[in-house]
């Protein structure tokens, strides 16, 4: 459990391209279709890998790929 | 992880929390997470955080993704519900199809136990730096905080405050880094090592041997239940004063029952308000956790395990005659 970077228990793959204002939340596109439990805070995050690949190709930044249980 | 390509993201599946920073062309310029033995966030904090973002970022600059042996390159996507054992594990839950972390890791144990290839010592992924004896600063990720005297990185001559700049060739920038390298780093191993010294760069070597993977506490993973039989109960450390109350010394073990499901110990006659002070005959103290993992690891299915607890105000001994094999559900 890591509270002190807000998250709990869970399973999901937000990703963050660090630095980017473009930040879109989208619907996770993953085999069981599990919807994400979203991450609170300033940070808008993409819950799909290959949406976040795109964003990244986009603006030229780097990804931030997180997994962190959350339930 | 539902859907996840683990090919691609392979790391410590026992872990609650783990970064990777990447292009977007799945290589990876350093990894952020893990964890050693004593604290789930030894080394999350924002500090480290930024300071990695910030090599990051630079590195991204300069294209350097890490390269070689060390890095995934997978050819095609494999996901968690690949794995054999995964879909029976998963059948068996009713309300949440979520495939945790952990999950992976057990379904891939299970799925070895399944084939006869499974031995204890795999539980030990992603060694933590200490397995080497380096204990690195939680901030400062690849500085060298402390070594462990008498340890591997002791007799290498690595010394505190040396800055960790490679392993095999492998940039570390962050814990994830070096531990990533020590999980692909065979039981047996010479590992060349670069540490930055007084603007220098000294080679070294980690002459690793026996089973220096293993580490003191491995209580915190979650796989662990996979490796052996279980006491068939929950409980908690009693807290100071109910050991005062209970005229029970500190440091020794008290751990109050306060759930019990496995029938095995229902037979024994464990009770739930019992106080366990004896566990297969040590009396140290430990967590639940801890209780557990001496059975998962040290303890076979059909093993007898002494146990005595306190009970009205006097110990009672008890004998718990672990099952024969893990349960049908597990």
């Amino acid at each position: 459990m890591n509270h002190r970077l807000g998250l709990a228990r869970g399973r999901l793959t937000p990703l963050l391209i660090f630095g980017a204002a473009t930040i879109v939340d989208a619907a996770l596109a993953l085999a069981e279709r599990i919807p994400p439990q979203p991450v609170d805070g300033k940070i808008r995050w993409v819950y799909s890998y290959d949406e976040g690949k795109a964003a990244a190709r986009a603006s030229g930044k780097p990804l931030f790929v997180v997994f962190r249980c959350e339930r | 992880m539902n859907g996840v390509n683990i090919d691609l993201f392979q790391f410590e599946y026992d872990l609650t929390w783990m970064g990777f920073f990447m292009d977007a062309e799945d290589r990876f310029y350093a990894r952020y997470g893990g964890r050693e033995d004593a604290e789930a966030e030894s080394h999350l904090n924002k500090q480290s955080l930024l300071a990695t973002m910030r090599q990051v970022v630079e590195l991204h600059r300069q294209g350097r993704t890490q390269m070689g042996r060390y890095e995934p390159t997978p050819k095609s996507t494999r996901t968690p519900e690949d794995i054999p054992t995964m879909g029976p594990m998963m059948a068996r839950r009713k309300d949440n199809k979520c495939i945790h972390c952990h999950d992976v890791k057990v379904a891939s144990l299970r799925h070895l136990q399944s084939i006869e290839k499974f031995s204890r010592d795999m539980v030990f992924t992603y060694p933590a730096p200490s397995a080497a004896g380096i204990e690195l600063d939680p901030v400062d990720q690849s500085r060298v905080r402390r070594v462990v005297a008498g340890s591997s990185a002791d007799r290498a001559g690595v010394r505190q405050g040396d800055r960790l700049a490679a392993a095999d060739g492998q940039r570390v920038t962050t814990l994830g880094d070096f531990s990533r390298v020590l999980e692909l780093t065979p039981a047996e191993a010479a590992l060349p090592i670069e540490v930055e010294r007084g603007g220098a760069v000294v080679p070294l070597e980690l002459r690793l041997a026996g089973n220096w993977r293993r580490s003191g506490d491995p209580s915190w993973r979650e796989s662990l239940h996979v490796a052996g039989p279980n006491g068939g109960f929950w409980g908690q450390k009693l807290s100071a004063s109910e050991r005062e109350m209970g005229k029970l010394a500190a440091g020794a073990m008290a751990v109050k029952v306060t759930f019990i499901w496995g029938d095995h110990t229902r037979k024994a006659g464990l009770r739930t308000g019992d106080v366990i002070v004896e566990w297969d005959g040590g009396r140290s103290d430990m967590t639940i956790n801890q209780l557990h993992a001496h059975l998962n690891l040290n303890r076979n299915y059909g093993d007898t395990v002494d146990v005595v607890v306190m009970r009205d105000g006097r110990e009672h001994k008890l004998r718990l005659q672990l099952p024969t094999g893990p349960p049908a559900n597990d």
